[in-house]
């Protein structure tokens, strides 16, 4: 079958049959048969100006014809010439084919806009042909449309980030990741006994009070601090033990600039042989070094605490005003930051331990105070609410 | 608590009466001061007293403390304890 016989009406049926059927073999025929090709499509364009002008029916016709994703022209080349042809004469089809669609694409659209027919909104993606050979360049997605300007800038899909109090947290224990503490955690609804009992809170403590502990029931609390792990760690590991505990704790607080009902701990809890005030000293001022810089100086002072014997209070030099007095540390130099001190043996008892053989320190330190300090937040109430503009602040 | 200065100097002499260094040094013996303000003449400051020291719940017992602190004698409980009963009966200004 020779295509230079054909009717030119019949251009379009040639493209039903491999080039092979076609016998054509090199790259003057397969021009010549773009050439009639691109006669045609002339052809189709000047009927549809003299028949069928204002119809959009016959111009969508025409480009069924033409474009259509099935049984158009271009698809037809597409998948009986291209695919089949032999690697030489692929780079000439492929290159005729796109500017013959190109062509189809610019003529319909010329139509188009002449008659106000509204443009396809989305864009039109031609397939291209299927990567077969090593030298082959995918053929680019093409838009044709005239609602969508490519120029614009796309939209950026938001990143989150971690939320300031996680990532305050996971410098704690970042830190004391690196002098050798692991991690454990406990349940935030608590038995009375790990919350209070085993902690040396007896009944009529006060911190037992229904004015600052949320009741579950007569047994069951919001745990009040992460103290409660502590009982948890040492029933379940013996000696030596280093660990930290981050977690939330509730209390019934008025929410204000400096309390909430909900707020996070980090709790520590070193138990060993010869364990003394001087470890937890020097374990404190290396974290607070660690944590604040290394010009931050550290005060412990006498404090009391149920399940420490002894107790402190662990205060810091003001960073605001670098200990000489200031609004934030009511001029005396110091923040108050932490509680601490040695395990009262008292404890031991309830988790099985041999009070005369081991000692231990536990501190606890409020995330969001520490957050507070070293990022300047001045409202407590900030962390909870949410508010995208403030969280992304800390990236 | 609130202390009154001048009642606790009835029990022990001060070696110092400045309000300044008196909370400074009420702090490091782990009772902190929240506010220290005068009020009609008198110096008052506001005392934190942990559970574990009730026995610092009184003038006398703040008295005891600072007088182990600053290592000044303290005036014996039945002598103090006469002296309240007299001021009590007489008009506040005398004390």
């Amino acid at each position: 079958m020779d295509s230079a016989d054909l009717p030119p009406s019949d251009i379009t049926e040639a493209v039903q049959h491999t080039l092979e059927e076609l016998g054509i073999h090199d790259t003057p025929r397969l021009q010549e048969l773009f050439s009639q090709l691109a006669n045609q499509l002339q052809k189709d364009m000047a009927q549809l100006a003299e028949t069928g002008a204002g119809e959009p029916e016959k111009l969508e016709a025409l480009r069924v014809r033409w474009l259509g994703r099935k049984q158009g022209v271009i698809r037809s080349i597409n998948d009986n010439w291209l695919r089949s042809a032999s690697p030489e004469l692929k780079r000439e089809i492929g290159q005729l084919l796109n500017a013959l669609r190109e062509e189809a694409e610019r003529q319909i659209l010329v139509v188009k806009r002449a008659e106000g027919i509204p443009m396809t909104p989305a864009p039109v993606t031609v397939t291209p042909a299927p990567v077969t050979a090593r030298w082959s360049i995918p053929e680019p997605t093409v838009f044709v449309t005239g609602a969508l300007d490519i120029t614009l800038p796309g939209t950026r899909r938001a990143v989150g980030v971690r939320h300031i109090l996680r990532r305050v947290m996971d410098e704690i224990t970042e830190i004391f990741f690196s002098l050798g503490y692991s991690v454990e955690e406990g349940p935030d609804i608590e038995s009375v006994y790990y919350n209070f009992e085993a902690l040396n809170i007896p009944e009529d403590h006060p911190a037992r009070d229904d004015q600052d502990t949320f009741y579950i029931d007569s047994r069951t609390v919001l745990r009040t601090h992460t103290s409660s792990v502590q009982i948890r760690t040492m029933e379940k590991l013996q000696p030596p033990l280093r660990i930290i505990v981050p977690g939330k704790a509730y209390r019934r607080d008025t929410p204000d600039a400096t309390h909430s009902p909900m707020f996070h701990q980090v709790e520590g809890l070193a138990v060993d042989t010869h364990i003394t005030f001087a470890d937890l000293k020097g374990t404190l001022d290396y974290f607070l070094k660690a944590f604040f810089g290394p010009e931050v100086r550290t005060r412990f002072r006498p404090s009391f605490f149920p399940f420490t014997e002894p107790s402190a209070e662990v205060d810091i030099s003001c960073l605001f005003c670098g200990a000489r007095g200031c609004r934030i540390c009511k001029q005396s130099g110091w923040i108050e930051l932490m509680g601490c001190g040695m395990v009262d043996p008292a404890l031991y008892p309830h988790v099985h331990y041999e009070a005369s053989r081991y000692s231990g320190f536990a501190f606890g330190m409020g995330v969001e105070r520490l957050a507070m300090l070293k990022y300047g937040v001045q409202d407590i109430q900030l962390f909870f609410q949410g508010d995208v503009r403030f969280l992304r602040q800390f990236r | 608590m609130k202390i009154l200065l001048s009642w606790l100097q009835e029990f022990v002499s001060l070696s110092t009466s400045a309000p300044r260094q008196l909370a400074e040094d009420l702090t490091m013996l782990g009772f902190p001061v929240d506010a220290a303000l005068t009020q009609d003449g008198e110096t008052i400051l506001e005392v934190d007293i942990t559970t574990n020291r009730p026995d610092c719940l009184s003038h006398y017992g703040m008295a005891r403390e600072l007088a182990a602190f600053y290592g000044v004698p303290i005036k014996p409980f039945g002598e103090a304890a006469a002296g309240q009963a007299a001021s009590m009966s007489a008009p506040r200004s005398k004390r």
